[in-house]
């Protein structure tokens, strides 16, 4: 097995990265320019935590200049009025922006898009404006000036000396950005951005991934403020102002959201292209605008972005291909072993008891009791509009029972959020197929393990022996999931080009990775010819074979007919009949409801 | 097979057409026709090629290579808004109605092209109601509220309601309840009778056949077979691989 690409596109990145770092005071010519780099350097640095919320959760902030004032007067303000030195000071300016980070994170479990961008703007000219009133603190419109220089003990240091400390800091910040983007919780945090809803099911909480994002993306520009602060040995609330919030998004943007690179491209573009257009004269602002404009016309995914889709498309012109997907389900001892579930209680491992879920007036399910035996497989069926879905939504923890219980495994989990649910061993499949569509099939299946793995955020970030052991053991087992739905062709493809039946296959193997005691499966017929029906079937007995309890929402009766151990039959929310597949087919009351007058059973398919 | 003259052009020929999607290539060389008035289905496996025929056909997804004519003009690339216009309407894989508009404003989208005679906009919407009384019961609820078969009938009245000369329909079964299906076939089998043309892609092959006139079966980027239905119905490699073995 090759090397995963992490290893060596992370060497390389942070190689040619650190060696343009250690080349510059050589190549510049006197302190101004240097000062300049050094700027660039922070501005870098905003850059890159924005971009992990910008890139990675699609969240956009407009406040990025409130969260780097914050940083730039905590530190003017321990250094200047409480003599601190440079580590407490800068560890303060840590901590209050780790702590407005929380806070700005908190409207996003309401509020998206638009509305949390005008939240941030809010946030932004908050502190500008506290900044200019609060004047026994910040100084006022003046400031506060003589910040001292930094003395790590031996001295204060020199402006060469302080640029390469500058360097250093923004060179952690680009290592642990691209470490944090190429690894789990990289990948989470995008899962979040795409599908809410299925990161849930897959285990993922959604909000603490946003806030985790958030948190970073404060620290870092904190970070750079009080460099900043260290730097100009002065501040004042002129450099905060919403339209710097502007530039720092427009540097992710620009450089390319989601990428390793862009941030840094971006804000060395926006640093230096301002003194280029001086030639201009007074159509400087012009040229400026109009720049920018056509960069972002002519390559919409910002520069890092769009060149690499380019290589991309060059790179794969040739190599369009048929592919096929194989035969499915392939069982093998390595599957067997993965996805195995051994009893551990006795009685039915799903349990509801006079539930009922009401929308308003609506009644969409109401009074539903229902026993669910280890590795079984219980149909759930009715009409259109019956319930069928809200109900698989109830056990799954995406609406909170309205009346009555859920137990799973003998624990009571009504109301309970779904990714908890999903974290005890529940998990299922969506009759729209949610995919993570940007992503690749393998990528998908590597979200599933998400929840259930052990190496922590420190070891993720700083690249740790037990993530590389990790990673691999993963990918070893995306790889055998793929192949057991017959997908391992299509590994490095985007799973939105797949066709809808395929979709449907990768949902359920990373539905697996979850290793789920339990699987809910909302219509996985739909869409498929006989023989891929006949192929789901042999899954889903596969899968009985190895101890899953597998809940089952469906259309296809041959296919509820062959693979039920039980049927329960919805209609208008209440359960009309339950029982063994060939009682229920039989019941008068379920032909009126379902099958239909001249249809029978056998009518749907024959 | 008749092919001389002005009458007998098709109202849809598709020739050599190629799609991809990325590294993807899922359609390789297909050529269909569908004639004036004929009810065609098109039946496969998954990832064979089916829907992103229909994709481009429609003008949903800009085909690589091949041409489609419609109604006697190379309508190759276009996008869909001017192919409705011109008589190709699109019932689409998965429903796709406006889940937050009512359903009378879905039926009002559809019939779109009429923008400009309000008249004739209320007369599709009218005939909307007639072909499916249970719209008219839901005509200002939110689409997104109705059951599947009521959200699949109000995708076909929606593509209705631009009076398309050929009506493309997307996985028509999906989703949906026996008894749903019992009576959107008919629906479809009558609009046919009336003059319209069909091309139906469809999973459940045996509703397909039934239904209509010809059928092309499509394996991996191609089309393998092509024939009337009855006859298709009746091919023993057609009966295992997509009718079961019932």
């Amino acid at each position: 097995m090759k090397q995963p690409p992490i290893l060596s596109s992370g060497l390389l990145a942070s190689v040619s990265v650190a060696g343009a770092l250690c080349l510059v005071p050589f190549a510049v010519a006197n302190t101004f320019q240097l000062r300049v780099v050094m700027l660039f350097l922070i501005y870098a640095l905003v850059a890159l935590g924005l971009n992990l919320l910008v890139g990675l959760v699609s969240l956009v902030s407009l406040g990025q200049a409130g969260l780097y004032a914050l940083g730039a007067y905590t530190v003017a303000i321990l250094a200047t009025k409480a003599g601190a030195g440079f580590l407490t000071a800068m560890l303060g300016a840590i901590a209050v922006t780790a702590i407005a980070g929380v806070a700005l994170a908190y409207p996003t479990v309401r509020v998206r898009g638009v509305y949390l961008a005008v939240v941030t703007i809010a946030f932004g000219l908050i502190v500008q404006n506290v900044a200019i009133d609060w004047r026994a603190l910040t100084g006022g419109t003046l400031g506060i000036s003589n910040i001292p220089r930094i003395n790590l003990g031996a001295g204060p240091l020199s402006t060469r000396d302080l640029y390469w400390l500058i360097a250093a800091v923004t060179f952690a910040g680009f290592l642990i950005h691209h470490n944090l983007m190429h690894s789990r919780i990289g990948r989470a945090m995008r899962a979040v951005a795409q599908s809410e809803t299925a990161a849930r099911a897959l285990g993922i909480d959604p909000i603490r991934q946003r806030v985790l994002a958030f948190v970073l993306s404060s620290v870092f520009a904190g970070v750079a403020g009080g460099l900043y602060a260290y730097l100009n040995r002065y501040v004042n609330p002129d450099t905060f102002s919403f339209s710097d919030s502007i530039r720092f998004l427009l540097m992710v943007i620009l450089g390319g959201a989601g990428t390793s690179f862009g941030p840094l491209l971006g804000a060395g573009i926006l640093t230096w292209i301002p003194n280029l257009l001086q030639a201009f004269g007074k159509w400087q602002l012009f040229a400026y605008g109009a720049l920018l404009a056509l960069v972002i016309f002519f390559l919409p995914k910002g520069i890092a972005g769009s060149v690499h889709d380019l290589w991309m498309k060059l790179r794969h012109r040739r190599s369009q291909t048929i592919r096929e997907a194989g035969s499915w389900p392939r069982p093998s001892s390595e599957i067997d072993a993965l996805l195995r579930v051994e009893a551990k209680i006795r009685g039915p491992v799903l349990q509801t008891r006079e539930l009922s879920i009401r929308f308003g007036g609506l009644a969409a399910v109401s009074g539903v009791t229902l026993d669910i035996e280890r590795a079984s497989v219980h149909a759930i069926i009715g009409p259109n509009g019956a319930g069928k879905t809200t109900m698989l939504n109830a056990l799954s923890g995406f609406y909170p029972p309205t009346e009555g219980s859920v137990t799973l495994l003998q624990d009571e989990v009504g109301g309970r959020a779904s990714d908890r649910i999903a974290r005890s061993g529940l998990t299922r499949t969506f009759q729209n197929t949610e995919l993570f569509s940007s992503m690749t099939v393998e990528e998908n299946v590597l979200i599933g393990f998400h929840a259930r793995s052990t190496t922590g955020f420190l070891a993720t970030l700083f690249r740790a022996p037990s993530f590389y052991r990790e990673s691999r053991q993963q990918r070893q087992r995306a790889a055998l999931l793929l192949d057991y739905v017959g997908l391992s062709a299509y590994r490095d493809e985007t799973a939105g080009n797949l066709a809808f039946g395929h979709q449907r296959r990768l949902e359920i193997a990373r539905a697996l990775a979850m290793s789920p005691e339990i699987l809910l499966l909302d219509e996985p017929a739909a869409g498929l010819t006989h023989s891929e029906i006949d192929e789901l079937i042999a899954l889903i007995r596969d899968l009985k074979r190895l101890g899953l309890t597998v809940v089952l929402v469906e259309h296809h009766v041959d296919m509820i007919m062959a693979v039920s151990d039980h049927v329960t039959v919805l209609d208008y929310g209440e359960v009309i009949a339950s029982g063994s597949p060939s009682s229920v087919r039989d019941d008068p009351k379920v032909i009126e409801a379902y099958f239909g007058a001249s249809l029978g059973p056998a009518g749907v398919s024959a | 097979m008749s092919t001389h003259g002005e009458q007998a052009r098709p109202l849809l020929r598709v020739t050599d057409l190629g799609v991809a999607y990325g590294r993807v290539r899922a359609v390789q060389a297909v050529s269909l026709e569908v004639g004036q008035g004929e009810f065609v289905a098109v039946i496969g496996s998954n990832g064979a090629g089916k829907s992103s025929t229909m994709k481009a056909i429609s003008g949903v997804h800009a085909p690589m290579a091949g041409r489609i004519e419609f109604d006697g003009s190379d309508v190759t690339g276009h996008p869909s808004h001017r192919l409705v216009r011109a008589g190709l309407a699109m019932v689409p894989e998965g429903r796709q109605v406006f889940a937050e508009q009512s359903v009378e404003d879905n039926l009002r989208l559809g019939a779109f092209v009429f923008a400009s005679t309000p008249a004739r906009v209320d007369e599709a919407v009218d005939r909307s109601f007639t072909l499916f009384p249970r719209l008219a019961e839901r005509r200002t609820q939110a689409a997104g509220s109705l059951s599947g078969g009521e959200q699949q009938m109000l995708a076909i009245a929606r593509g209705l309601a631009s009076n398309p000369k050929l009506l493309l329909i997307d996985e028509l079964s999906l989703g949906l309840a026996p008894r749903v299906l019992e009576m959107l076939f008919p629906v479809l089998e009558s609009l046919n009778r009336q003059g319209l043309a069909i091309l139906l892609v469809e999973q459940l092959a045996t509703q397909a056949l039934a239904v209509s006139h010809r059928a092309y079966v499509m394996e991996t980027g191609n089309i393998s077979l092509s024939g009337r239905s009855t006859e298709l119905a009746n091919n023993p490699a057609v009966r295992e691989a997509y009718l079961g073995r019932s």
